[in-house]
């Protein structure tokens, strides 16, 4: 399930928030307890624990005492936000990086993005 | 809290664990890992009481562990070869903890005999080599001791058994939270399970760190001979191979983002390496070197 | 539960049956014997008397090659399980000889009671009987450290250490069975006054138990039984 070159928790924290983003996990959504987290993908629990401390650091879910953890009101369009600040970086300049390398002009490219329009 | 204070064990002339000194905090489940006659076996026989450190001492929560009736009775030591008489019956074993262990469940070991599918009116003698690891797997869990110890006691199971035991592990575990050492040649099986690993290297303690430290704490940089050694110079080399023009190197090195696309830039490629990769590269027997052209 | 009442629940099934078996044996052949006419010695001194100095030895060399390792990978101390060793020796040791005792005086009046019992047989007096389990007991004490003795010599050194400490580790048997041990005509030795042979007997078997108890202080708990 987990990537073993990668840290864990951070995998976990991805995760939850790709189910955020997709809906899967609704805001004020309890989540699972990290003790549930781990039984269900084998892992250890304080890894699980550290992945949630992420999120909560992160605004992404809340805890509440004696309950458990909750998904953020505001999570998902915070999401959004940052996956849109972060899409022009991460995602589109290494990709006309890559197209540089293999010699293909941003023409070709935007022709392209035209028939997916 | 374990400590454990400049612990050297020496059979005759021999130093099998070389003053190793290590605080482990309760509550976590470890992964020891060590190559053969790395002194994994010999460490947690002293942090056992089976054998007496040649000097140095094993506190736990403060006090000597060695010969201490409170600490060795809630300390479960579970071997690779079974601790037991041939004649035994394995209902023997399973009745003999239940009088002497505190914390001993006869129910739940009952319940993972039939698990493992082990008859218990066998003797000891009798079992085949993956059911004698079963039953040590049983006398581990079941004595439900605050600091239990299983050195490689589940290699001799198949991997349908292991994944059982695995779950089982992690099961209890969260219910009855409990410090558990695990020493495994198996790594990528069961790092999951691990909060913290350490690794001994001949007799000495190489590191003890968050598995998830160590997960991504190495990278293999592979491309041109040339542009890799530019890229790699300075850095901590655990290994490396050349083939033709193309090196591949691996470095105890955390890259950023910056130096990953400085690298791909460079025709670089960055390759991942596994916990047990690090292992391998971390123990080999090649001289570290240091990336000096 | 207490290593000293675990040992002596690990012994019960070994002990009972062997006790059952010697005292139905010797009724049985007793019986041949005495159908064929008086006895003039002692069929019970006869059996038993080398039935538990050599019960007592094997079980003193078991203790360290099964028990020592069973007790502790279960959590018991080395200490604990030297005590529970120590009462279980001395409480078998003067259980034994007392068997001895009333068994020969409960074979003596049987015999007696059947017309069996010849003029030469060993009988005893209430005097003779304290004499004789002051016999007995020193000799199966000897026999059960020397047991104890022998095993943890190749337990924890290698074999020609072990050779050597066998030897010394036999001395509490041979000084108990030589200066004090009786024979099957109910015989007590004469050699030396029963005040000094005691006290030879009892100093070799206390300081062989204080070696004994030395070298399983710290002893190393090995994967295979020695």
């Amino acid at each position: 399930m987990f990537d073993d070159r990668s840290p864990i928790y951070l995998q976990i924290a991805d995760g939850i928030k790709n189910d955020v983003l997709s809906g899967a996990l609704k805001e004020d959504e309890q989540v699972m307890s990290t003790n549930q987290y781990a039984a269900f993908y084998r892992i250890n629990p304080a890894t699980a624990a550290k992945g949630f401390a992420q999120l909560v650091e992160e605004g992404v879910l809340y805890k509440k005492r004696g309950i458990g953890m909750f998904v953020s009101p505001d999570a998902r369009e915070k999401l959004r936000r940052e996956r849109r600040e972060r899409f022009f970086t991460e995602v589109v300049d290494p990709m006309l990086a890559e197209a540089g390398r293999i010699g293909i002009d941003v023409g070709e490219i935007v022709r392209h993005l035209g028939g997916a329009r | 809290m374990i400590e454990l204070r400049g612990v050297t064990v020496r059979y005759g002339t021999t130093v099998a664990v070389d003053d190793i000194t290590l605080d482990l905090p309760t509550g976590k489940i470890y992964g020891l890992l060590g190559r053969n006659g790395s002194g994994k076996t010999s460490l947690l026989s002293a942090l056992a009481s089976y054998r007496r450190p040649a000097s140095g001492v094993v506190r736990v929560d403060g006090a000597d562990a060695f010969e201490n009736a409170a600490v060795m009775r809630n300390t479960c030591f579970i071997r690779d070869t079974l601790d037991a008489n041939d004649s035994d019956k394995v209902r023997q074993l399973m009745c003999f903890a239940g009088w002497m262990r505190p914390g001993w469940d006869a129910d739940y070991a009952a319940k993972l005999l039939d698990l493992f599918e082990i008859n218990p009116a066998k003797r000891a003698s009798a079992l085949s080599r993956g059911q004698k690891s079963a039953v040590g797997v049983v006398l581990g869990l079941a004595s439900r001791a605050p600091l239990t110890i299983l050195d490689e006691t589940y290699l001799g199971m198949d991997a349908v058994a292991r994944a059982a035991f695995y779950r089982e592990l992690l099961d209890d575990y969260l219910a009855h939270p409990r410090t558990i050492i695990l020493s495994t040649h198996l790594i990528e099986e069961v790092a999951d399970l691990f909060e913290r690993v350490i690794i001994i290297d001949r007799g000495r303690l190489l590191l003890h760190e968050e598995t998830d430290e160590l997960r991504g704490r190495g990278v293999t940089v592979t491309g041109a001979a040339a542009a890799v050694d530019t890229f790699v110079a300075g850095r901590t080399v655990l290994g490396e191979q050349s083939l033709g023009g193309v090196r591949a190197v691996t470095l105890d090195w955390r890259p950023s983002a910056e130096d990953v696309t400085r690298g791909e830039a460079a025709g670089l490629t960055f390759g991942p390496v596994g916990i047990q990769d690090l292992f391998i590269h971390l123990t080999s027997p090649a001289q570290r070197l240091e990336a000096t052209r | 539960m207490s290593a000293g009442a675990a040992l002596f629940r690990v012994y019960r099934p070994i002990l009972l049956p062997f006790a059952g078996i010697v005292v139905v044996v010797h009724a049985i052949i007793t019986s041949i014997v005495a159908s064929h006419g008086e006895m003039n010695f002692s069929m019970w001194l006869v059996l038993i008397g080398s039935a538990t100095k050599y019960w007592l030895f094997v079980v003193g060399i078991m203790l360290v090659a099964m028990q020592l390792r069973q007790f502790v990978t279960n959590g018991v101390t080395r200490h604990e399980f030297l005590a529970a060793v120590g009462a279980f020796g001395l409480t078998m040791s003067a259980s034994f000889a007392a068997a001895v005792v009333l068994g020969h005086q409960a074979e003596s009046l049987a015999l007696e009671a059947f017309g069996a019992r010849g003029p030469d047989y060993p009988t005893l007096t209430l005097g003779g009987m304290v004499a004789e389990f002051g016999h007995v007991l020193p000799v199966t004490a000897g026999y059960f450290v020397s047991g104890g003795l022998i095993a943890i010599g190749f337990y924890r050194w290698r074999a020609w250490i072990g050779l050597v400490v066998m030897l010394a580790g036999a001395i509490p048997a041979a000084a108990a069975d030589g200066l004090l041990g009786i024979n099957e005509f109910g015989d007590l030795p004469h050699r030396l006054p029963y005040a000094a042979a005691l006290a030879i007997s009892v100093a070799a078997t206390a300081i062989g138990a204080a070696a004994f108890h030395r070298a399983m202080s710290d002893v190393p708990i090995r994967r295979t039984a020695g």
